[in-house]
């Protein structure tokens, strides 16, 4: 959910955490933006998208070269450079190519997940379209989706773009996550509620009326 | 232990009845950074400034305190300790509120409003928000009820009255606190409610003071809020808003008198500056932020004595349960009339004499409340002109000054007369205290002049010797020890007895005793003429003749202690 940055430790942890300062996020729309212009006048804006996302996975799938590649300070601009032109050229689209060697260029390639997190969030927002994240226990049918999309279409009038990801700890319902809005209808939510309602009436009814809890026998 | 079982049914059962028709739904943002006390947060998008934020983890709660392009700034409001970078952050739509009542009284609490002294929970229904806006021009009227603090210097020559701002300003160890206090156990019988504040200070110095309280008796109409040193400083930045909002329930809710003590603002403002700066909020001078006078004015401005609401009443009505519905005057479409403030009172009066003959003037139960603030500065090395100080001397309406030269040449209170003013004070001044302390100041500036002069060694003439000798007298009787506030009869009397010359053959180191054995001799032996000046607060003639009468008839029977000499 939140932007991030390349750090060249694998670990997974040391990944979760190498969330995006404010400084580096803003830096990140700048280029997302620059991006997403680009590859609006080619006319090919999710060919390069798609291909930069594809090329993320790699990266920071387990035992990638890539990620030591782009996140490490060892290699030199030139010799980074040099190889994203022999790796890629011919490869991934032109666009695609030249806005690496730019990245690299000014030595933002850290940035590459936040860039690709703020381009994805401009095109949808261009496009009027909404990406809702769908949370549930158990895989949805079709006709379900279907009413889901319907029913955010009518309420917020934009596009939904569903985003569906089943956790079985959520025991039933389904959760929506609409920007920075959560819906949650989910049964272990109500659950806890419910511990936290009985918990605060039991301790409303001990400090409202303690004598009753005292023992009466003097001890 | 007896508890109902089908209660949790009940709760189970309504839950459960509800369970299709409603949907949670709430905003999120993640923690990006956290450290401080404060954290910045991706997300929350649609939060506003000011707003109460939760920590769904660890339901430590916090306050949006920057909205930036990209984050949020939140100062946390407890232990930021528990918090991990990722944390889900909830909004609540609410503002921070704090718990309001009676049950407060009594309690040290924290400036969330939690228990802090081990007494068991506070069960209390009334919230109230800590940040609120100050009653405007309309809903206050002009100072006119004194509050009495019991210090002879501070009564007669800087009053207070009540919904006041007083700042009490010195350097370390020169007694600030300590006026606070005996002020605070000086309301006793004048119902006020007091609330003391302590922010950024020792844990121990607080428990003194709160010892101090509840020996003297003060903790029956007291609430002590205490955000220490050691607390994170989003909790001392707020610790003053807190404690106001816990007297305005008084004054707003209940039309009673409530005083307010902040010790100190100097360190209120360190806390600020901290999260300021933490927040990246430019720095100005001194490396406050730009807002830190609206901070401090914002909150002394809502110290304020209400208007006092007026109706028109049948005479024979109930006056303990007037409310504005019982006026029998009516607007055109039939709401009730109702006078606000001394002018309108004054018309009311008009009305009531010439219109409504078997009526009669009742004021609203709950109306004309008021709350006096009593900020404390701590200045470095006598330095009223540095930022802090000069700000809170010019948003509060006079300033009592504190010197460590007075103080440790054994002047206590060590208040420096010249420089200490109170801009609206003296229209609350009992009028006899008004008659005999006119003078008081001029004279006492005079002294310290003149005795400047005469540490020269140079050959004085009579006439300077004996206005030099009254001085040093007037000085011993201004003396007063702690924890002991006077009645304000007594403070008239002993400076009555003082300012006439009747002090001027008495040893300068007798004068304490003179005075003590003088207020015994006139509360034991001339109650009676107390008793008058008490309830007609003021000197006729005839009453000064008494008074001189029964000075000399003392005078005879004074004993000078064995020990006084030398």
């Amino acid at each position: 959910m939140i932007p991030y940055v390349l750090t060249a430790s694998e670990d997974e942890e040391a990944l979760a955490r190498g969330a995006a300062d404010i400084g580096s996020l803003q830096v990140a729309q700048v280029y997302a933006e620059a991006l997403l212009n680009a590859a609006e006048k080619a006319g090919q804006v999710d060919e390069v998208i798609g291909e930069l996302e594809t090329l993320l996975e790699m990266t920071v799938a387990p035992g990638s070269v890539l990620r030591q590649f782009f996140a490490s300070g060892v290699i030199g601009r030139a010799t980074r450079g040099d190889v994203i032109r022999k790796v890629f050229d011919g490869r991934a689209h032109p666009l695609l190519v030249d806005f690496l060697m730019v990245i690299n260029d000014h030595d933002r390639t850290t940035l590459l997940p936040a860039i690709l997190f703020e381009a994805k969030e401009l095109r949808d927002r261009r496009a009027g379209r909404l990406p809702v994240a769908v949370h549930s226990a158990v895989p949805l049918a079709e006709d379900q989706l279907e009413r889901i999309r319907q029913g955010v279409r009518n309420q917020l009038r934009v596009e939904p773009v569903l985003e569906m990801k089943v956790d079985p700890e959520l025991l039933g319902g389904i959760q929506l996550r609409i920007g920075d809005w959560v819906f949650d209808g989910t049964l272990r939510s109500r659950l806890n509620q419910i511990r936290d309602q009985i918990i605060s009436r039991s301790s409303h009814e001990i400090q409202s009326r303690r004598d009753r809890f005292s023992s009466t026998n003097g001890n | 232990m007896r508890f109902k079982a089908d209660e949790i049914v009940s709760v189970l059962q309504t839950e459960i009845s509800q369970y299709r028709s409603k949907l949670e739904a709430k905003e999120i943002g993640r923690v990006l950074e956290v450290g401080d006390g404060i954290a910045r947060v991706y997300g929350l998008s649609g939060v506003m400034a000011g707003e109460m934020v939760e920590f769904t983890r660890t339901g430590v709660r916090g306050l949006a305190f920057n909205l930036e392009e990209n984050s949020i700034g939140i100062i946390i409001l407890g232990d930021y300790l528990g918090i991990t970078e990722g944390d889900e952050v909830r909004s609540t739509g609410e503002l921070l509120r704090v718990p309001v009542g009676d049950a407060m009284i009594g309690r040290v609490v924290d400036p969330l409003g939690n228990p802090m002294d081990g007494k068991g929970p506070i069960v209390s229904s009334v919230t109230r928000a800590v940040e609120t806006t100050a009653p405007g021009v309309a809903g206050r009227q002009p100072v006119n009820q004194p509050l009495q603090t019991g210090l002879k210097p501070i009564d007669s020559m800087t009053p207070i009255g009540r919904g006041q701002r007083e700042l009490i300003i010195g350097d370390r160890k020169t007694g600030k606190t300590a006026i606070a206090v005996d002020t605070i156990i000086n309301q006793k019988e004048e119902n006020v409610v007091c609330v003391y504040v302590a922010i950024g200070q020792k844990e121990s110095t607080v428990a003194q003071v709160i010892e101090n309280l509840r020996s003297n008796g003060a903790m029956d109409y007291t609430i002590v809020v205490v955000a220490s040193s050691a607390v994170p400083a989003p909790l001392q930045y707020i610790a003053p808003y807190a404690g106001c909002a816990m007297a305005e329930y008084f004054m707003y809710e209940k039309g009673r008198d409530t005083l307010c003590i902040y010790d100190d603002l100097t360190k209120q403002a360190a806390a600020y500056r901290q999260l300021s700066l933490l927040m990246r909020r430019p720095p100005g001078r001194e490396a406050y932020p730009g807002d830190i006078f609206y901070a401090h004015s914002r909150l002394l401005e809502r110290s304020a004595k209400l208007a006092e609401r007026w109706v028109i009443v049948p005479s024979n009505a109930d006056d303990s349960k007037v409310t504005d519905d019982w006026s029998v005057v009516r607007n055109p479409d039939n709401s009730p009339v109702v006078f606000v403030g001394p002018l309108e009172k004054e018309h009311a009066e008009h009305m009531a004499k010439e219109k409504y003959h078997n009526h009669k003037l009742a004021k609203v139960v709950g109306s004309g409340g008021s709350l006096t603030a009593l900020p404390i500065i701590e200045t470095l090395e006598g330095e009223v002109s540095a930022y802090i100080p000069t700000n809170v001397i010019s948003i509060t309406d006079g300033q009592i000054y504190l010197q460590p030269d007075l103080f440790f040449a054994g002047v206590r209170p060590a208040i420096d007369v010249g420089i200490s003013v109170s801009r609206v004070g003296g229209k609350a001044q009992i009028p006899a205290m008004k008659q005999i302390a006119g003078s008081l100041r001029l004279d006492l500036a005079a002294f310290r002049a003149l005795e400047a002069f005469a540490q020269l060694g140079t050959e004085l003439d009579k006439a300077t010797q004996a206005q030099l000798d009254r001085g040093y007298r007037m000085v011993e009787i201004l003396k007063q020890p702690q924890f002991k506030p006077m009645h304000v009869v007594d403070q008239v009397m002993i400076i009555f007895a003082g300012a006439n010359g009747y002090l001027d053959k008495v040893p300068q180191r007798q004068v304490s005793a003179w005075e003590e054995q003088f207020l015994r001799f006139m509360s034991e032996q001339k109650a009676d003429m107390r008793e008058t000046l008490k309830k007609e607060r003021k000197f006729s003639p005839q009453l000064e003749q008494q008074l001189k009468a029964a000075i000399e008839a003392f005078v005879s029977q004074f004993k000078a202690p064995g020990d006084g000499r030398s």
